[in-house]
């Protein structure tokens, strides 16, 4: 009866979601893949919330695609009258608005090699949404990648 | 929870759990301080433990499962008990599961 390695579908996985916020619960799980980097990097362990429409503009969530057959954690960047407008962090497009009824949960932290990571989720974040809504926050942090390396490279 | 399984025993599921038939297999996540863990504690059940899993009604105890399961399967009832035991103290070592009545 140990942990078994199973894919989950999208909609299973929301139906797990799903449970666990009914039971006013929480759910953790590993991130997979970069569209959310440098916030969220692959491998990272999220804390999911169910979710409260109150104040959501910069908060990181679980929106289930409309076709169901796949899950993004996202930013909401803003709120469109045809639903709520998502992007990743590290994507130069976003995902369209989407009906609150698709977004799942909330991330409420992140955890990576057993430390919790506040960047990205704090109030800093409606900051992260208005500079990934009119598309300068991945130049930023370009330029700040590079400035860390030279800033760096200078110290060795 | 620790406990020698008796065939008077009633046992139902734990509250703190997540469950989820997902397809050949029924996946179980304990919600251990409100917080379900995926990465680290997720459990599945083949097809002859989610028979026991939905048996596990607090209302039948440990001999009325047996005897439902040796009507289902051609298995020497020794086995069946020695596998049903051995499957309930697994659950309740991981508190799957709860003890609603003990008869010695």
């Amino acid at each position: 009866m140990d942990r078994p390695q199973i894919c989950l579908s999208a909609k299973d996985f929301v139906g797990i979601l799903n449970s666990a916020h009914h039971k006013k619960g929480k759910i953790v799980f590993r991130a997979k893949g970069s569209s959310m980097a440098p916030f969220i990097k692959d491998g990272d362990l999220l804390t999911i919330s169910p979710v409260t429409f109150h104040k959501l503009l910069g908060k990181i969530v679980v929106c289930l695609d409309d076709s169901q057959k796949s899950v993004m954690v996202h930013r909401v960047i803003g709120k469109t009258k045809n639903g709520y407008l998502l992007k990743g962090d590290n994507l130069n497009f976003d995902d369209g608005p989407r009906s609150g009824k698709t977004i799942k949960g909330v991330v409420e932290s992140i955890e990576r090699k057993n430390k919790k990571i506040i960047l990205g989720i704090g109030p800093e974040r409606i900051a992260i949404a208005i500079l990934s809504r009119v598309r300068i926050l991945l130049p930023i942090l370009k330029i700040l990648r590079s400035c860390k390396k030279v800033l760096f490279f200078n110290q060795t | 929870m620790k406990h020698e399984i008796n065939l008077n025993d009633i046992f139902i599921h734990s509250d703190d759990v997540v469950a989820r038939q997902i397809e050949d297999e029924y996946i179980i996540i304990p919600m251990t301080d409100g917080i379900g863990n995926m990465e680290d504690c997720m459990f599945s059940l083949n097809d002859i433990g989610k028979k026991i899993w939905d048996l596990l009604d607090g209302k039948k105890d440990m001999n009325a499962i047996i005897e439902i399961l040796i009507s289902k399967y051609d298995v020497e009832k020794k086995e069946i008990i020695e596998d049903v035991t051995g499957f309930l103290k697994q659950l309740a070592k991981r508190n799957l599961v709860s003890i609603i009545q003990s008869k010695e």
